[in-house]
């Protein structure tokens, strides 16, 4: 297989960031009336690095930005401002043409597979487009290339000739994942790839994304709203809340010491399928997003959040250190309070304790 | 029939058959289900998609679209038989006794009509009441939802109003007609966690307090262990496994919900990721015997032959399987759920 810009990507050491993001910003102009536009600031200030061969979990609600910062670092929206780079190249500073030829190296998954795949396509058709665009191979290689995917992701090679309604979802997401992996990309977007799925077939999926990983090397940004798969996918966890990541770190740190505020709240709103765990205390958030079109520069989670005080409405608050590589934006870190497991009422007075000591 | 009745139970569903008559074939979306409802339970109906649960609530309220057909069965609510109730009946028992919130609040509210307006013609036409005075107790049951500024909200229009709010709007409208049995058709299915667990708390509170019944379609066991006292479990159209919620989760007998638990992702604790094999079947060609038996990592011979019938399994406890029954004697092992680790 041959590319058009052939670099010293594979040879890369394993743990050195492979994908790495600084100061991502997205924003989109709002029209409001006939000739004003206001700004929203969809992806804000937002850095993160991903080591070859990991998986980054992006975690966060509806309207977080999530998806459009997993867009903006395959640059299928163009970023604002930020810098992105991969492996050897600054992929900010391409120009478009040199990111189609990079297209094969870096893929997506998205979340509707059945709305993914052009339903007027055979499923060979759809994976042989890729090798068309990006490869040298000649029809045979291609033929014998498109017959391994199918059997790489768990289809039989009758299904070539099938139409992408004639699967079920869970079908339909492997053949999705077959297309992203058929020009053998080094790093693949994962965006909800198993929201649309049952629970039975979901497992299924995340298996298969896992063992690929494995045997070709892949580097992942998972992004999902779904906090347990995440845990089970995922090396690193980034949480955002309106366009900014509040807290990151490894998937221990997220999920055993959980720092920030809106974390916190995230991990104690998940159902657990367990009854003897009803009734656990739990951190309520009150209210829902705000609109995210012109925010105050404070804390974006200041109308929500119980233990706000006027310091958060100050520009900021940066990720600061918690731990290791676990780094939370709530200006509580620094005062080096770590509150209990989302108990609401014995970290508030902990903090009135440590409050009335200052 | 009656004689049998429970003083508790508000729902009783016995034998319900709805088939749908496609080009393809007869679908059995709805196979001989029978269950009963308690009042002040909420039960949550669960199953994957095309296992018939939506269906199954859609029969209750007889509005089953064609190419769909209740074929047999009964559906008693409170001493009222509904499948020989008239049109004219039937519409007094929607809204009045049985309320349903859907899954899309969006899709489901009217986009021409202020919310308040909405909620407010429910209200006049159970109470018979005058405009003014509807109005005023919508703006109420705005409250009650816990809508901040209620009498702003109330001339919103749908699409001025994000999703968790147009749900609270559903929830009010649902309850303003203080009905018997709530039927939720995975209502919290695109909410965000934080506005999942606020829309829960409210239909556990209202439900309880008002002594109703809730019979709530869910395909995440999550929120079953958190909001549910019973749980009915179906599969391709049939109930595989009913009884308490404590009980399924400790001890689930049958195969297909032993397999759901699972595969099961919990944020509280680290485990391999399960999966049950294969895929939902075919809903026009569905396989003989017992419908589960292709996926099931206990199958036998008889399973492929014979359907099993629905066994006592535990106390009020009910399930369909063959191992269960003593018809094969087997051992079903948690470990056939866990081949590999991720």
């Amino acid at each position: 297989m041959e590319f058009p810009t052939q670099g010293p990507m594979m040879t890369k050491a394993n743990g050195e960031a492979f994908v790495q993001i600084r100061n991502l910003r997205k924003d989109f102009p709002i029209r409001v009336g006939m000739f004003s536009h206001v700004r929203l600031r969809a992806v804000d200030d937002v850095s993160f690095d991903i080591p070859k061969g990991s998986t980054l979990g992006l975690v966060g609600e509806s309207g977080c930005g999530k998806t459009t910062a997993g867009r903006c670092l395959l640059r299928l929206i163009e970023p604002t401002s930020g810098e992105i780079r991969m492996g050897e190249h600054n992929l900010t500073d391409l120009r478009s043409e040199q990111v189609a030829q990079m297209r094969g190296r870096m893929q997506m998954v998205f979340q509707d597979p059945g709305g993914s795949l052009t339903p007027r396509m055979t499923i060979g058709a759809i994976l042989r487009e890729p090798l068309d665009l990006h490869t040298n191979l000649n029809a045979h290689e291609k033929d014998q290339r498109v017959r391994q995917l199918l059997s790489q992701v768990g289809l039989q090679e009758d299904h070539l000739s099938r139409y992408p309604h004639q699967f079920s979802g869970g079908q339909q997401q492997r053949i999705g994942v077959a297309r992203a992996i058929a020009t053998h990309p080094d790093f693949i977007v994962l965006d909800e790839p198993t929201s649309a799925l049952d629970v039975s077939v979901r497992g299924q999926i995340l298996r298969l994304l896992t063992q690929l990983q494995e045997e070709m090397g892949l580097t992942y940004l998972f992004i999902s709203h779904d906090l347990s798969v995440i845990k089970h996918t995922c090396n690193q966890v980034a949480v955002m809340y309106l366009g900014r990541i509040v807290e990151i770190g490894s998937t221990e740190e997220i999920f055993g010491s959980p720092t920030h505020p809106y974390t916190q709240a995230l991990l104690s709103a998940v159902p657990i399928p367990d009854p003897t765990q009803r009734g656990k205390e739990r951190l309520k958030l009150p209210g829902e997003v705000p609109s995210p079109i012109d925010l105050p520069p404070g804390c974006r989670l200041y109308s929500r959040c119980p233990y706000r005080r006027d310091a958060c409405l100050e520009p900021g608050p940066p990720l600061l250190q918690v731990g290791g590589s676990h780094k939370a934006a709530c200006i509580l870190v620094d005062e080096n309070i770590h509150f209990g497991g989302g108990n609401t009422a014995a970290a508030l007075s902990r903090l009135d304790q440590a409050h009335d000591r200052v | 029939m009656i004689e049998v009745r429970n003083q508790d139970t508000l729902l009783e569903v016995r034998g319900l058959h709805t088939y749908f008559y496609t080009y393809e074939g007869v679908v059995k979306a709805v196979n001989s289900v029978s269950y009963r409802l308690n009042r002040g339970e909420i039960t949550g109906l669960v199953g994957e998609s095309g296992s018939g649960k939506s269906v199954t609530a859609q029969s209750i309220i007889r509005l089953v679209k064609a190419p769909g057909r209740i074929v047999e069965g009964e559906v008693w609510l409170d001493g009222q038989d509904l499948m020989s109730c008239s049109e004219a009946e039937m519409q007094t028992v929607r809204g009045r006794k049985i309320s349903m919130i859907f899954q899309e609040p969006r899709a489901a509210l009217n986009p021409l009509f202020t919310v308040g307006d909405q909620i407010s013609r429910v209200i006049q036409l159970r109470e018979g009441c005058s405009r003014s005075v509807a109005e005023r107790h919508a703006v109420e049951m705005m409250r009650a939802v816990e809508i901040a500024d209620p009498d702003r909200r109330a001339s919103a229009y749908p699409h001025e109003l994000s999703g968790g709010m147009c749900q609270r709007v559903m929830v009010a409208m649902a309850l303003s007609a203080n009905p018997l049995l709530l039927i939720a058709d995975e209502p919290t299915t695109g909410l965000d966690v934080t506005v999942q667990a606020q829309v829960l708390d409210l239909i556990r509170l209202r439900v309880k307090s008002a002594g109703s019944a809730c019979l709530f379609i869910t395909h995440d066991l999550g929120v079953v262990a958190e909001l549910c006292e019973r749980v009915i479990v179906m599969y391709a159209g049939r109930v595989v496994e009913q009884g308490p919620v404590a009980e399924i989760f400790s001890n689930p007998r049958h195969p297909y919900t032993q397999g759901l638990i699972a595969s099961t992702l919990r944020v509280d604790i680290d485990k391999p990721i399960s999966t049950i094999p294969g895929t939902v079947p075919d809903a026009v060609h569905l396989p003989s015997g017992c419908t589960f038996h292709p996926r099931c990592p206990f199958a036998e011979e008889l399973c492929q032959q014979e359907e099993p019938q629905m066994v006592e399994a535990g106390r009020d406890h009910t399930t369909r399987c063959h191992i269960v029954s003593g018809r094969i004697e087997r051992e079903m092992l948690e470990e056939a759920w866990t081949l590999e680790t991720a």
